[in-house]
């Protein structure tokens, strides 16, 4: 049985008026992806800021390994590394020299940092480019860079924010496999995103969340049979796209649909089907659909599904 | 290595790289020092000498008289008789070529003229970038002038109450009697200070110095909002360490800095402009003191402050406003009025305070009073600091 690694239960933060987290509650284990799904602002950045120990949480609990985490708790940030969704580096330093410093920080010197260092500098695929300072990267360098730092330390639970928010997609099927690596090799990893892609790629189970609370927790295959046979329609459409949706939502076929990047995504049982009225009931709300796109279940119908929104919102 | 010196040694090492410390910490503080001491050294200070050449065109006892003046208080070492020309012309050339700082002459004829009561000036020709010397030169022939004129009123007053007739060897016999009743004619008494006033290069040296120190301080305690401006906060946070140490790292830095560049100023200003900063174990006091305040002020500051530019705009007005409230642009004592007593909210005037103490060759204990003046201001800062940092989830 594997080891439970993180233990968050019923966790809340407030900002005045605003639940920014909700009784959230999740576990992962050793060797396990888990993926927080969630538009911008769903809470998955304050969620992660808790485990981390830079936020004080107002109500719940956290453990890593067993041991509590609170914004003091020395002993548990030890267990963690942490990739923050902005880049966390000092530019003025050589990627190597960033390595070392935050490797001592973390309690590590001589030749096991040296030896580490070298290892990390491997997996990022910044060997050749060590001396150089941080500034003189590429942003996907930088990323990278970002993402070695928390890995330096072999820490039971890396939690990466958004990591490949920005990044070229050479460099972001880098940072895809290097997490996959690692999970390989034991390591339980929190990985927050808003791509649907990636969750489904990367993640052995995921936590759907919106305004603060998790709408829906499990492997991809449980989240997408909460959809049942529900296929995802994409209306690229010109026109009224908001009554459209409204018209488009009254048909018996259709679970969910709302307006997203100039185009109405569709949640309905058996496309195929009711494609033909979807596309009358559109005409009739004045919408000129130029594409359809239909497409399985996946993550996003079953975000659209629980959330009526895109994840792209 | 602990946390909160490893943090130092990576900030250290950044801002040695960037240079900037060291261009406000140590360049500026030196170049306006060497500023304001070649402005304002004519002013005063201990080793002003100024240069006249004498013309004496006269040849007669009047312009002998006036050299024999100028030739004791030359050997009294108060000016410099820096030439003696054989013409008008060849002493204006002196002046204006800045040779020397004033030309006197004396003309041809004086003596008769003198002698007869007839008007006739003594010149003064000046060097217009030297108008302190020129005017003590100015002085000193208006002196001697004058002290001839009441020679001259002696023999006049002498001659006209006697009922008979007075002839020219008896005119000359009372014109000495006259002259040897008189003062001294000329006195210039050299200022030994043993007052607790620095020399001016010395006071622009520590002035400039601790000026600057308060914006050399800042960049350690900023890079705090630096850190926080550029994510790696985020990761110090994180980090396995108490978030004091954190603090505690930016504070060597601001320390470290601070030291570093008043040593490299005294000794310095030492060598290139003669200041003469006293005991050294007194201003290494007052220097360690001088740091830890304007670590803490910087700090409070930093502890408000959103963003780094935010925090060095209000750092700068704090320093300059408290600066010139401590009297670092004006050498000497801030009189008897309020502001006498209001510049003590300023750290500044402490630390040039506790500095003339050790001036006026008093033993250590006369800059106690600077010493706690200045340790209460970085005591209070840092209170207030840290109250605030913890507030912000910083240092708890």
């Amino acid at each position: 049985m594997a080891t439970q690694v993180l233990a968050v239960a019923a966790l809340t933060k407030r900002f005045d008026d605003l639940v920014a987290v909700d009784t959230v509650s999740f576990a992962i284990d050793e060797g396990e992806t888990y993926g927080l799904l969630g538009p911008n602002g769903a809470g998955k950045t304050t969620t992660i800021s808790m485990i981390a120990g830079l936020l004080e949480p107002d109500a719940g609990a956290i453990a890593i390994d067993s041991q509590p985490m609170t914004t003091t708790s020395v002993r548990t940030k030890a267990l963690i590394g942490l990739v923050p969704q902005e880049l966390a580096i000092y530019p003025d330093l050589t990627g190597k020299e960033n390595l070392v410093f935050f490797g001592r920080l973390y309690g590590i010197g001589g030749s096991e940092l040296d030896g580490r260092v070298d290892e990390v500098l491997d997996v990022i695929g910044l060997t050749d480019r060590a001396g150089d300072r941080a500034k003189e990267y590429s942003g996907g360098m930088q990323r990278r860079l970002n993402i070695g730092i928390g890995l330096l330390h072999r820490p039971a639970l890396l939690i990466l924010d958004e990591p490949t928010v920005g990044v070229d997609p050479q460099s972001r099927n880098a940072i895809l496999e290097s997490v996959e690596r690692l999970a390989g090799e034991g390591m339980a990893v929190l990985y927050t995103t808003h791509y649907m892609e990636e969750a489904e790629r990367l993640c052995d189970r995921v936590g759907i969340i919106d305004e603060g609370r998790i709408q829906a927790e499990g492997t991809r295959k449980q989240l997408v049979s909460l959809v049942g046979g529900e296929d995802r329609i994409r209306l690229t459409a010109t026109g009224p796209l908001e009554p459209t949706a409204d018209a488009v939502q009254q048909l018996d076929a259709v679970q969910a649909a709302s307006v997203n990047d100039g185009g109405i995504d569709v949640v309905a049982t058996d496309g195929g089907t009711a494609l033909p009225s979807i596309l009358s009931a559109a005409a009739d709300s004045g919408a000129h659909v130029t594409s359809v796109e239909l497409s399985e279940p996946d993550l996003e119908s079953v975000f659209l599904l629980l959330t009526g929104k895109a994840l792209r919102d | 290595m602990g946390p909160a010196r490893l943090i130092a040694s990576k900030d250290l090492k950044l801002r040695i790289r960037d240079r900037s410390a060291i261009i406000v910490g140590v360049v500026a503080p030196l170049g306006l020092a060497v500023i304001f001491n070649a402005i304002l050294g004519g002013v005063s200070g201990g080793d002003f000498v100024p240069a006249f050449a004498v013309a004496n065109l006269d040849q007669g006892p009047v312009g002998a008289a006036f050299v024999d003046v100028l030739e004791q208080i030359d050997a009294d070492g108060i000016i410099e008789i820096g030439g003696e020309p054989a013409s008008e012309a060849e002493a204006t050339t002196l002046a204006e070529e800045g040779v020397v700082s004033a030309a006197i002459i004396l003309p041809q004829g004086l003596s008769e003229a003198v002698q007869a009561q007839e008007p006739i000036g003594i010149v003064v020709i000046a060097d217009p970038d030297n108008p302190v010397s020129a005017e003590i030169a100015r002085s000193l022939a208006a002196g001697f002038a004058s002290e001839i004129r009441v020679a001259q009123l002696a023999v006049v007053t002498a001659i006209e109450s006697s009922d008979a007739a007075i002839g020219p060897e008896q005119i000359a016999q009372l014109a000495e009697e006259a002259a040897a009743g008189l003062p001294e004619a000329i006195s210039v008494g050299a200022v030994e200070t043993t007052t607790r006033e620095l020399d001016l290069a010395t006071f622009f040296a520590a002035a400039m110095s601790v000026f600057f120190l308060f914006f050399t301080v800042s960049f350690g305690v900023n890079g705090l909002l630096e850190e926080q401006q550029q994510g790696t906060a985020q990761r110090l946070i994180a980090a396995p360490i108490r978030q004091s140490s954190i603090v505690s790292g930016k504070a060597i830095v601001s320390f470290a800095l601070g030291i570093v560049s008043m040593t490299i100023l005294i000794v310095t200003s030492s060598l290139l402009l003669g200041a003469d900063w006293g005991n050294p174990i007194g201003v290494g006091l007052l220097v360690v003191a001088g740091v830890f305040s304007a670590t803490g002020l910087m700090m409070v500051v930093a502890a408000y402050a959103k963003t780094p530019e935010q925090a060095g705009n209000l750092q700068a007005i704090l320093a300059v406003g408290l600066g010139m409230l401590g009297g670092i642009f004006f050498p000497g004592s801030l009189g008897t009025g309020v502001l006498s007593y209001v510049a003590y909210i300023s750290p500044h005037r402490w630390f040039l305070v506790g500095l003339g103490d050790l001036a006026g060759g008093d033993d250590l204990p006369v800059i106690l009073p600077s010493l706690l003046g200045l340790i209460a201001f970085g005591l209070i800062s840092w209170a207030f600091a840290m109250t605030r940092f913890r507030s912000r989830g910083i240092a708890t």
